[in-house]
């Protein structure tokens, strides 16, 4: 009881340490969020602008782009990440050195790269010309997207995982092996459940940042669209206020579901586990 | 039920070379408690993970189970129980949970791992708390959740590296009585490594003593004790006070007699319960250290002079 009073006490000096925070979520986080919401309503107004077939097209595709690439993403970099954790060979500070690297590319630049391994004039179609008499150019359809996407993914994929790899208990492994555990029980009984943290925070960041990229998707999308490109198309070509800020908080608002959900299935699967 | 484990010949080096163990054989006989017993470094841990196949022996070694070459055969396959020096208990797992893992892993039905782990949770005294999270245990009790797990699929080998490292001094001589008990009633091949003399003595029917890769000795606490191999073993399996030369004698070996040949001053006494210890500058020539002596009731204070005598039979003539 003698805490809680002796807290109460400095209300006023409370509130003063807090003022400068609470003055930057409002004027960088709250307003502009409250505006956005209210741009929403002019023109068509939300439900025309978020039924519109076009708009919906776009955020299925989005969602499941971003949702293949969140996957395949954290799958790679759960392997490729351990197994940098774990070994010791030469070369291994480069490579990991190396894997951060696209971190810095803009997304055009990781556009661009995957129009010139996929595009017309690209490495595969050349091979495949070599090969098969046919160029294979998927570089502007959504393979090639999500080669781009997944370029981008992985390397704060792995980052994060191989920090979590690197925490992980080699003797857990081990107990579980001396036990009688095979490789694929130890990898489903302790690696996993071990590095679950580390897949669902990973997950989730890879899946925020795919449903908000523009610059891959403006540099190779041809035959398709994805939401932030709608809004962007909406914005600045259209100068339709209205109906990019609905796409907006659509977008916001199903990165936040899908985030929530995600959350809350892995919070139940490690608490059964 | 339990085997006879041999190391035959097995050295263990690091990639540059240098040798974590130099080629070794050592016999663990069928049913019997052997303690590791060396400084860090000495390449007791190295030894009990070639045990447990979690190293390979260098070309040339073999890890031989009831005469069975098992060298080629990973820990996965050696059915082997072992107990890891934090215990490596599973976290996502209840206590129950992680000692059945070892039955589940076996394909054991549920039934029968139930019944399993309830005796394997009677037999630790861990009643009531199979369902416990293991983060919910005190240090004492997670040991005992190890243990039990390394036990319930009725390994033939059992391997402990440090058991009772990470337990404070009260609980370590509870436990040590304990565990002491249980494998006396199951009778199972027991290989622990540590690196308190007092530990080694007190649970193991064999001591091994390595220093850098070597063993220096093997024999029964009592033999290691009484007739050390070298300097080192003596100093390392209790304490070794200098008569000069290579001569050498037990704290015990002393005792105070006013007719005795030898003298010592007083340094320091420590008051430890039952008896009191003695630190003693000798006063004999080409006696080097101090000297320690146990002694009970009242002692001389610090300063005095004391006469000693000694038991000639006891009298070590140790090489360095």
């Amino acid at each position: 009881m003698a805490r809680r009073s002796e807290s109460a006490g400095p209300f006023l000096l409370r509130a003063a340490l807090l003022a400068p925070a609470l003055v930057l979520l409002l004027a960088f986080f709250l307003l502009p969020l409250a505006k956005l919401a209210m741009l929403g309503f002019e023109g068509q107004g939300y439900w025309a602008a978020i039924t519109a077939p076009r708009s919906l097209r776009a955020l299925r595709d989005t969602v499941l782009l971003s949702a293949a690439v969140s996957f395949s993403a954290v799958a790679l970099a759960a392997v490729v990440g351990h197994f940098l954790a774990r070994r010791r060979f030469p070369g291994r500070r480069l490579l990991v050195a190396m894997l951060t690297l696209p971190m810095a590319f803009p997304g055009v630049v990781v556009g661009f790269l995957v129009i010139l391994l996929a595009g017309r004039q690209g490495l595969v179609g050349s091979v495949t010309e070599a090969l098969f008499g046919e160029r294979l150019v998927f570089a502007y359809s959504f393979a090639g997207l999500f080669a781009g996407y997944l370029y981008f993914s992985l390397p704060r994929c792995i980052a994060t995982i191989m920090a979590a790899a690197e925490a992980l208990d080699p003797a857990l492994e081990e107990a579980a092996r001396s036990l009688g555990a095979r490789r694929w029980r130890v990898v489903r009984d302790v690696i996993l459940p071990g590095l679950a943290p580390a897949l669902v925070a990973s997950g989730a960041i890879c899946f925020a940042t795919a449903m908000g990229a523009l610059g891959t998707a403006f540099t190779l999308a041809t035959d398709t669209s994805v939401l932030p490109m709608l809004i962007y198309t909406e914005f600045t070509l259209a100068t339709n206020l209205g109906v990019a800020a609905s796409l907006s908080v659509l977008l916001g608002a199903t990165t936040w579901v899908v985030l929530a959900l995600a959350r809350g299935a892995s919070g139940s699967l490690a608490a059964n586990a | 039920m339990s085997l006879t484990a041999l190391l035959q010949n097995c050295a263990r080096s690091f990639p540059d070379g240098t040798r974590a163990l130099h080629p070794t054989t050592l016999e663990f006989a069928a049913g019997s408690v052997t303690a590791l017993l060396g400084p860090s470094g000495c390449g007791k841990t190295t030894t009990l993970r070639l045990l447990a196949g979690l190293a390979m022996p260098d070309a040339g070694g073999r890890v031989l189970f009831d005469g069975t070459d098992v060298t080629g055969l990973p820990v996965e396959q050696r059915g082997i129980g072992m107990v890891f020096q934090n215990y490596a208990l599973f976290p996502n797992r209840d206590v129950a949970g992680n000692i059945g893992y070892g039955l589940e892993v076996r394909g054991v039905p549920k039934a029968e791992r139930t019944a399993r782990v309830a005796e394997m949770l009677r037999l630790t005294r861990l009643e009531g708390l199979g369902h416990r999270r293991v983060d919910q245990l005190s240090g004492g009790q997670r040991q005992r959740v190890a243990l039990a797990r390394a036990l319930a699929p009725a390994p033939r080998l059992l391997l402990l590296d440090e058991p009772f490292g990470a337990l404070d001094a009260r609980l370590r001589e509870a436990l040590r009585a304990e565990l002491a008990a249980l494998l006396a009633t199951l009778r199972i091949t027991t290989i622990f490594v540590t690196h308190d003399q007092a530990e080694a003595m007190a649970l193991g029917d064999q001591v091994v003593v390595m220093q850098s890769g070597r063993v220096l000795q093997q024999g029964s606490p009592r033999a290691v004790y009484q007739q050390p191999a070298n300097r080192f073993v003596g100093q390392f399996v209790g304490t070794l006070n200098h008569l000069g030369g290579d001569r050498f004698c037990r704290p015990e070996a002393l005792r105070p007699d006013p007719a005795g040949t030898l003298g010592g001053v007083v340094l320091v006494s420590f008051f430890e319960g039952g008896h009191t210890r003695l630190h003693l500058r000798p006063e004999v020539p080409g006696a080097e250290g101090e000297w320690v002596l146990n002694l009970g009731g009242t002692v001389p204070a610090a300063g005095s002079r004391m006469t000693l005598a000694l038991d000639s039979a006891a009298v070590l003539h140790l090489p360095a």
